[in-house]
């Protein structure tokens, strides 16, 4: 993993583990590492269906092997009269009558786009919009 | 996914998704593409001002060191360490689209785990060896060190020579 995905300014989650280090009531342990970067590994055509990333939170991804077929949800450029379902900054985004759950395409709401990656690519994808 | 393209070409391909500035809005990328020395030349508030609004795709030379082999993923962990699998362990005969909607649709909402196997690292690689198509993928890798490159267990690494 490149150097520079750490330390730079996206790092949020190391900034607030240091903020809040040492503050009285905070338990003194090591910084979870193993819980935010890991490796996945897989065979060819395996398929991960529709999904936030780990609970939201934004994703950076190194291809070092092989191909990695990354699609995107983003809000639909001609999206009228839905109100605010779907809307992450909105209460009711997940709203039962909003037609869209995490696990599905909902092209009614989200456009698709995507892009291939390859050895050495890098992605960083940021938490819903 | 082709509905965005622009004379046939995706989003990203165009020169507006390297602009630094842009809107969704106006029907551009939803992917900022630059190079890592030009990454490396953005301040922190322009770096947070496109990621704010788009994802970043940062092509690479591909790494010389690592492949898809018994020491490659030696540098992810313990090749014999049971892990969770997701897929299907047995051959899937077709290549196309329902043989991924079939390992996808063991996965219901009433049974969220019923998609995941017990496995190692090295059922992957003999799985994948053996020609019949599985759909196989392993999630929990925990990587704690990588910001130093992570060597491979040297086990891995002697084992061919001690087969040899």
């Amino acid at each position: 993993m490149s150097a520079d995905v750490f330390g730079r300014h996206l790092a949020s989650n190391e900034q607030a583990w240091q903020e809040a280090r040492d503050l009285p009531g905070m338990m003194s342990v090591n910084f979870p590492n193993d819980d935010t970067l890991w490796a996945t590994a897989a065979t060819q055509n395996a398929t991960t269906w529709t999904h936030i990333d780990d609970h939201g939170m934004a994703t950076i991804i190194k291809i070092m092997a092989g191909f990695k077929y990354w699609v995107i949800l983003r809000p639909k450029f001609d999206r009228t009269d839905l109100g605010s379902n779907g809307d992450m900054g909105s209460i009711n985004a997940f709203a039962s009558d909003s037609g869209w759950t995490p696990e599905g395409p909902c092209d009614t709401l989200w456009d698709h786009e995507a892009v291939l990656l390859g050895p050495g690519d890098m992605l960083y994808v940021n938490g819903p919009l | 996914m082709e509905r965005l393209y622009q004379n046939g070409r995706p989003l990203h391909h165009l020169d507006s998704a390297r602009a630094v500035h842009s809107d969704l809005l106006d029907g551009r990328s939803a992917f900022f593409v630059t190079t890592e020395a030009e990454f490396q030349k953005l301040k922190g508030d322009q770096i947070q001002a496109i990621f704010r609004d788009r994802h970043i795709v940062i092509p690479g030379p591909p790494p010389d060191d690592f492949h898809f082999d018994h020491q490659g993923l030696a540098a992810l962990g313990s090749l014999t360490a049971s892990r969770q699998i997701q897929g299907m362990l047995y051959p899937i005969e077709q290549n196309d689209l329902s043989s991924k909607c079939a390992v996808g649709s063991l996965r219901m909402v009433e049974k969220p785990d019923n998609l995941l196997r017990l496995g190692t690292l090295k059922d992957l690689l003999a799985k994948d060896k053996q020609g019949k198509r599985r759909i196989l993928n392993v999630l929990d890798l925990p990587m704690g060190g990588a910001p130093v490159p992570m060597p491979p267990q040297y086990r891995w690494v002697i084992l061919p020579h001690l087969l040899l």
